[in-house]
């Protein structure tokens, strides 16, 4: 906490006055996860896990540790992949300020066969955006701070673009 | 349901506001409306506030607000449902006098978003969805999720980004004659196209801006509005629906679910069969170009996959077959996100009244106006009808 010795300063579009907070607020959240706690396991081993009720088979990507339709806790982890079908794609180019430094980023959505669909980072050669209905295989990586995380690569049979 | 119609409405003027603080700029469109309905503060039963906020100053706007604009000890409370907070804000508003618990209430949206430099807003409007999943671990941004829906429906319709950019193009038109806009100023396809990405496939031009404003609307019952007003504008009806917080659970990215069932609801309510033939003009939600398109068909203007030959034609201009956005949406208009709702329903009231400047008031033949109110991107939905009968 600082105490500036003017605390007010003139727009310097409109000259309007404006009072510059002396207060500071900076959040960092901790978040729970324990009823997931599965899929960080999974996760450090390179495997990417659903999480599966074991009454109806309902099959939940991001996972979640109750049913809501059984109501129940109970669910079995199973691993997704390794191919997912693009459904939509965007480069981020105006970043948010947590991820200020990072190099323009590509995300999408991918469907797996088993029906759910996962949002991640594209990795393609030279930050190439993919056509829509490309293949791709989920796999982990690290990110910048060494936790693994997921990824979408090209499938290792190359390239999987649909004809244009 | 008992009826409930609107019998006052003001707005302040959207943009960058660094003359006025967020109580300030709630007083503005508060006066305003109590102005035109010719009441005082202590004829209202009930006041709602729709603010998100975070990144303006005050964390009980509603109190604030209230203690500002002399409605305080009145009871009130602030509503949150994204950018469709000021729709929310009217629901609780009317839904207060239909259980009777009210004769008169106000609903107040307020956004002040200039109090914090762009990538905190970035970095806050980014968390708008599943903030674990997909913001934590990705640094998805609130463009980012629309920007998702374009790059499908492009594909799937063979839409260009030409096609996204006449949406820009006919908004900041109707921008340019309504003076309390933040965009005053018309722009072209080749300004639009020559914006800078924001997030592939949206540019800067096809992006509302960040916006500071309020609007607020006083609602009353019918014997109420009928003692006040020779012009009560009804709601006729209010559709509300919710989507995924993770856009991984959606199922395609062409259209919003929660638009075509909240719709669906407001069309039922209302005794509408065929949107286009019986409504005089819409505002729609474009907080990006693909929004307004998507919204086309999502609330039944036309089937799946014709909003890029409508914008063509330019049926939604003035005139046209269904006239959109008049009043420069979201994109021209400014989008302050708590108040944008509101300020839809100010919108329709004046254009239902013929209010509006000549240039871009809608031919009233039906007197039905339409709104559509998105929060985040489907998270929420609000379609609203508003009728002079
Ligand atoms: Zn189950």
């Amino acid at each position: 906490m600082n105490s500036t010795p003017n605390a007010i300063k003139r727009d310097e579009k409109t000259g309007d006055p404006l009072f510059i907070d002396r207060r500071e607020l900076r959040l960092r959240y901790e978040i729970p996860v324990k009823d997931i706690y599965p899929f960080f396991d999974g996760l450090r081993e390179g495997r990417v896990l659903a999480s599966k009720c074991k009454i109806c088979l309902a099959l939940y990507f991001p996972p979640q540790g109750s049913c809501p339709t059984c109501r129940k806790s109970d669910m079995d982890w199973v691993e997704l992949g390794p191919t997912a079908k693009l459904l939509a794609v965007t480069k981020v180019c105006i970043k948010p300020q947590s991820f200020a430094e990072e190099e323009d980023y590509i995300l999408g959505v991918g469907e797996f066969p088993e029906g759910v669909r996962a949002l991640a980072r594209l990795l393609f050669e030279g930050s190439r955006i993919p056509k829509i209905g490309t293949q791709m295989r989920i796999a982990v990586t690290k990110d910048s701070g060494e936790n693994p995380l997921y990824v979408f690569v090209p499938t290792e049979a190359g390239s999987n673009e649909p004809a244009p | 349901m008992t009826k409930v119609a609107i019998v006052g409405a003001g707005i302040s003027r959207f943009g960058r506001r660094t003359d006025a603080n967020m109580n300030a700029l709630a007083w503005e469109s508060v006066s305003a409306a109590l102005e035109d309905a010719g009441i005082e503060q202590k004829d209202i039963d009930f006041y709602s506030v729709g603010n998100v906020g975070v990144w303006s100053e005050e964390s009980l706007p509603a109190v604030t607000v209230g203690e500002y604009a002399g409605l305080t000890p009145k009871g009130t409370m602030r509503v949150e449902a994204a950018c469709a907070t000021g729709s929310a804000a009217i629901k609780v508003a009317r839904d207060s006098i239909a259980s009777g618990s009210a004769k008169l209430a106000m609903a107040v949206g307020l956004e002040k978003m200039y109090g914090v430099p762009t990538p905190t807003i970035v970095e806050l409007i980014g968390r708008a969805g599943n903030y674990f999943w997909e913001f934590e671990n990705f640094g998805l941004t609130f463009p980012g999720y629309y920007a998702l829906y374009a790059s499908a429906y492009m594909a799937k319709y063979e839409a260009n980004e030409e096609d996204l950019a006449l949406v820009a193009v006919k908004n900041h038109y109707y921008g340019s004659l309504n003076p309390f806009a933040q965009f005053q100023k018309q722009v072209s396809i080749d300004e639009v196209m020559t914006s800078k990405y924001v997030a592939h496939p949206l540019k800067l031009l096809d992006s509302s801006p960040i916006t500071d404003g309020s609007a607020a609307v006083i609602l009353a019952d019918e014997e109420t509005a009928r003692r006040l007003t020779d012009t009560p504008v009804w709601i006729k009806g209010q559709g509300v629906a919710s989507g995924s917080a993770n856009l991984s659970k959606r199922s395609d990215f062409v259209s919003l679910d929660a638009s075509v069932m909240a719709a669906k609801a407001a069309y039922s309510q209302a005794g509408i069969k065929n949107p286009v033939e019986e409504i005089d003009v819409a505002t729609v939600h474009d907080c990006f170009t693909i929004a307004e398109l998507m919204a086309y068909e999502d609330l039944g203007f036309v089937g799946r996959g014709k909003a890029v030959q409508l914008i063509r034609d330019e049926q939604t201009y003035k005139g046209g077959k269904i006239p959109v956005n008049l009043d420069g949406g979201l994109k021209a208009k400014g989008h302050p996100i708590g108040a944008t709702g509101v300020g839809m329903a100010v919108e329709a009231v004046k254009q239902l009244r013929r209010e509006a400047p000549k240039s871009r008031q809608a031919d009233i033949r039906h007197g039905v106006a339409l709104t559509h109110n998105v929060g985040g991107t489907g998270h929420y939905a609000y379609v609203t009808l508003y009728g002079l009968n």
